[in-house]
C-alpha cells in the first residue's frame, strides 16, 4: 500500500519530467524549422508546416506509452485490492470489525478510485501542458481532436477507473495476486482496443463533407479528426481512384511519375461534368466533448458494471 | 441462563459436500466454551457461520441476540481467525489504530498498555514479531473491541508451548476480570482442560456433545470389567466406547445412575478419555434418546 504509493509518486514524477524534456525539445524543433517566424512574417509556410508535422506526429506516436498508467494503476492497485487479502487472510480480520464488509468495500474502492482520479488528473494537466505551444498553428494534428485525443479531456479518467476496475474484478474473480494482475491486462487492453477501433461506428455520426475533386479539403487547418476520404460519382456512390482516368481518359499524353508508374492526370472538365466529388467523414473540434463524454461514459459504465460484479461475488457468501 | 449463541438446524454445504449439518446450539454466556473435534470436522466452518464470514445454507442463528452481521453483533464480536491474520507491514501501534477506525468502541489505551506490558515494541513491525508477540498484537487487537463474545479459532495451534501457556493466560486473565464469553476451538485437548466450562464436540458436521464440563465429568465414568457383563451394563447406561480384551472389556460409559455391578471396577473419566471416546464412535450421540450399538 504504502509501497504502491511511492512507486505510483515516483512514476508520475517520471512522466511529467518525461513530457518538459519532450516539450523544450520539440519547442525547439519548431523555433529551428521556423515556423512560427515564417507565420508572423505572412508568408506561405506550407513547407515549415510540413516539417513540423512530421516531427509532432513523431514525438506523439511515443504518447502511446501513457497508455500504461491505467495499465499499471490496475495491476498494482486493482488486482492486489480483493486478491491480496484473500490471499493472506486479512479479508477474515477487517469483516468481522464493527463496520460492515459492505462499508469496508466501498472505502477502500472509494479511496482507491479517487487516487485513480487524481492520476488521470496529473496526466491530463500535464498533456494539455505539453501541447500548448503546439496549439494555434494551423496544424491538424496538433488538434485535441488528433494525436493526444485519447489522453486529455475526461476519457483518461474513464480509462483510469475502468483499468481498476478490471485489476479488481480480475482479483475478486481469482482470488490470488500475481494470476489476477496477469489477467487484468487484458481485460482493460481488450474494452481499450475496442473501442479504439469501432469509434466511427458509436455515435455521434461523424459529418459528411463533399466537394469538387481534386481540390484541397476547405476545412484544412480547422482540427478535424478525418476518418474517412473516398470518391464519388455524380449519385454519391463511392469510386476507386484508379478508375478515374477510365471515366475521363486524360486529355495530355500520359506522363510517367515515380517508379515507372504510368498516370495521366483525368481530365478536369469531365470530372467536373460527371459531378465527380471528394467526400470526408471528420469529426471536428468542436465534437470534442460530445465524443469525449461518450467515451467516457462507456468506459466508466463498464467500469461500474465490473465493480458491481466484483463486490458481489466477493460478499456473496457473507451473512 | 442467557445463551450468546442460539442455532437451528444451522448447515453449510459446498457444492455437495456438507461441511456442517443439523447443527443445534444454545451456548451459555459467561462461559469458556470450548469447541473440539477431528480435523474437517466443520469446526473452522461452525466459527465462520457465528461470525457472519458465512452464511448458512439451512437453518438460523442468534448471536448476542441478533443475526451474524447484525451491527449490534458486530461491534459486540471479537474475532481471531485461524492462522491470526493481521497486516505484517503495519507496525503494532499501526495495527491498534486500525483497531480503533474499524470499531467505534475500541479502547486503544487498554490495548496499547497490554503490548507495552508484554514488552512488545509498538513501533516493530507485525511480520517481525515472534510467533508468541504476534498472537498477542492479535488478541489485543479483538480485545480492543471489549467483546461481550470472543471467538477464536485454533489460536493456539501454531504456537510454541510457552506462548501457548502465555496466550491461554491472558485469555483466562481476561475472562476473570471481564466475566466476556469466550468460543474457542482446538484439538488440543489439554487446552481445553485447563480452561473449559463447557465443551462442544463436533464430528463428521455434526454436534456430538455439548454440555457443562463439571457435569459432563460427572456423568462420565471408565469402566473395567468381564466381557461377558457388558450387556448388562449397556441395557442400563449409556456405552459411548468399549475395547474387547480376551476377557476383559474397558468402557466408557455415560452414566445414568450408580454402577451397581461389583465386578466393574469405576473411575472417573477424564476429559481427554471422554472427548475421545466420543470422537472414535462419531454414532455416539450425547442426546438422551439415542442408544448405543457400538459394542458389535
Amino acid at each position: 500500500m504504502r509501497w504502491s504509493i511511492v512507486a505510483t509518486a515516483v512514476l508520475l514524477v517520471g512522466v511529467v519530467v518525461w513530457l518538459v524534456l519532450l516539450r523544450n525539445g520539440l519547442t525547439d524543433t519548431l523555433y529551428r524549422i521556423g515556423l512560427p517566424q515564417c507565420q508572423a512574417a505572412g508568408g506561405d509556410c506550407g513547407e515549415q508546416l510540413r516539417d513540423f508535422a512530421d516531427q509532432y506526429r513523431w514525438t506523439v506516436n511515443t504518447f502511446g506509452a501513457l497508455e500504461f498508467l491505467p495499465v499499471l494503476v490496475g495491476l498494482f492497485w486493482g488486482a492486489p485490492l480483493i486478491a491480496r487479502e484473500v490471499e493472506q487472510g486479512t479479508h477474515r480480520l477487517v469483516w468481522t470489525q464493527s463496520i460492515s464488509p459492505r462499508r469496508w468495500l466501498a472505502v477502500k474502492l472509494g479511496l482507491f478510485g479517487l487516487a485513480a482520479i487524481a492520476v488521470a488528473a496529473v496526466q491530463v494537466g500535464a498533456v494539455v501542458w505539453w501541447n500548448q505551444p503546439f496549439t494555434g498553428l494551423g496544424l491538424e494534428d496538433t488538434s485535441p481532436m488528433n494525436g493526444l485525443y485519447h489522453y486529455r479531456g475526461i476519457v483518461p479518467f474513464g480509462t483510469m477507473l475502468y483499468g481498476l476496475a478490471a485489476g479488481v474484478v480480475c482479483g475478486a474473480l481469482i482470488r490470488r495476486t500475481v494470476p489476477a494482475m496477469a489477467v487484468a491486462i487484458p481485460a482493460y487492453l481488450g474494452p481499450r482496443v475496442a473501442v479504439a477501433l469501432s469509434r466511427e461506428h458509436l455515435p455521434p455520426a461523424p459529418h459528411v463533407l463533399r466537394y469538387p475533386f481534386p481540390d484541397g479539403n476547405p476545412r484544412s487547418g480547422l482540427g478535424d479528426r478525418q476518418v474517412d476520404y473516398q470518391i464519388v460519382d455524380g449519385s454519391g456512390n463511392p469510386i476507386p481512384g484508379s478508375s478515374l482516368t477510365d471515366i475521363c481518359p486524360p486529355d495530355e499524353p500520359l506522363e510517367e511519375l515515380g517508379r515507372g508508374t504510368a498516370k495521366g492526370r483525368p481530365d478536369l472538365e469531365c470530372i467536373a461534368a460527371h459531378g465527380i466529388r471528394s467526400e470526408v467523414h471528420y469529426y471536428p473540434v468542436e465534437s470534442f466533448w460530445p465524443l469525449q463524454a461518450i467515451e467516457f461514459g462507456l468506459f466508466a459504465g463498464l467500469a461500474a458494471l465490473v465493480l458491481a460484479l466484483a463486490v458481489w461475488w466477493t460478499l456473496r457468501r457473507i451473512a | 441462563m442467557t445463551s450468546v449463541v442460539d442455532a437451528v438446524g444451522l448447515g453449510r454445504r459446498y457444492g455437495r459436500t456438507w461441511a456442517l449439518r443439523d447443527c443445534t446450539l444454545d451456548l451459555p454466556a459467561g462461559k469458556v466454551i470450548g469447541l473440539v473435534g477431528p480435523n474437517g470436522a466443520g469446526k473452522t466452518t461452525l466459527l465462520h457461520l457465528l461470525v457472519g464470514l458465512l452464511r448458512p445454507t439451512t437453518g438460523t442463528v442468534t448471536v448476542l441476540g441478533h443475526s451474524p452481521g447484525h451491527p449490534q453483533t458486530r461491534s459486540r464480536l471479537g474475532f481471531i481467525a485461524q492462522d491470526k491474520p493481521l497486516y505484517r507491514g503495519f507496525t503494532v501501534a499501526e495495527t491498534l489504530r486500525m483497531g480503533g477506525w474499524l470499531n467505534l468502541g475500541f479502547d486503544h489505551e487498554a490495548a496499547t498498555l497490554r503490548m507495552t506490558g508484554l514488552d512488545i515494541p509498538l513501533d516493530r513491525r507485525v511480520g517481525k514479531l515472534s510467533g508468541g508477540q504476534y498472537a498477542q498484537v492479535a488478541l489485543a487487537l479483538a480485545l480492543g473491541k471489549r467483546p461481550d463474545l470472543l471467538v477464536l479459532d485454533e489460536p493456539v495451534s501454531n504456537l510454541d508451548p510457552l506462548a501457548r501457556r502465555d496466550f491461554l493466560r491472558t485469555v483466562m486473565e481476561d475472562v476473570a476480570e471481564s466475566g466476556r464469553t469466550v468460543l474457542f476451538s482446538s484439538h488440543l485437548i489439554a487446552d481445553l482442560e485447563r480452561t473449559c466450562d463447557h465443551l462442544v464436540l463436533l464430528s463428521a458436521s455434526r454436534v456430538q456433545l455439548s454440555g457443562d464440563v463439571d457435569d459432563l465429568r460427572a456423568n462420565h465414568v471408565m469402566l473395567s470389567g468381564p466381557s461377558s457383563h457388558v450387556d448388562a451394563i449397556a441395557a442400563a447406561h449409556t456405552v459411548v466406547q468399549a475395547d474387547y480384551g480376551e476377557r476383559q472389556a474397558s468402557l466408557l460409559v455415560r452414566a445414568s445412575g450408580p454402577i451397581h455391578d461389583p465386578t466393574f471396577t469405576v473411575r472417573p473419566a477424564s476429559l481427554e478419555e471422554l472427548v475421545l471416546a466420543y470422537m472414535s464412535s462419531p454414532r455416539a450421540g450425547a442426546t438422551p434418546h439415542l442408544r448405543l450399538a457400538v459394542a458389535s
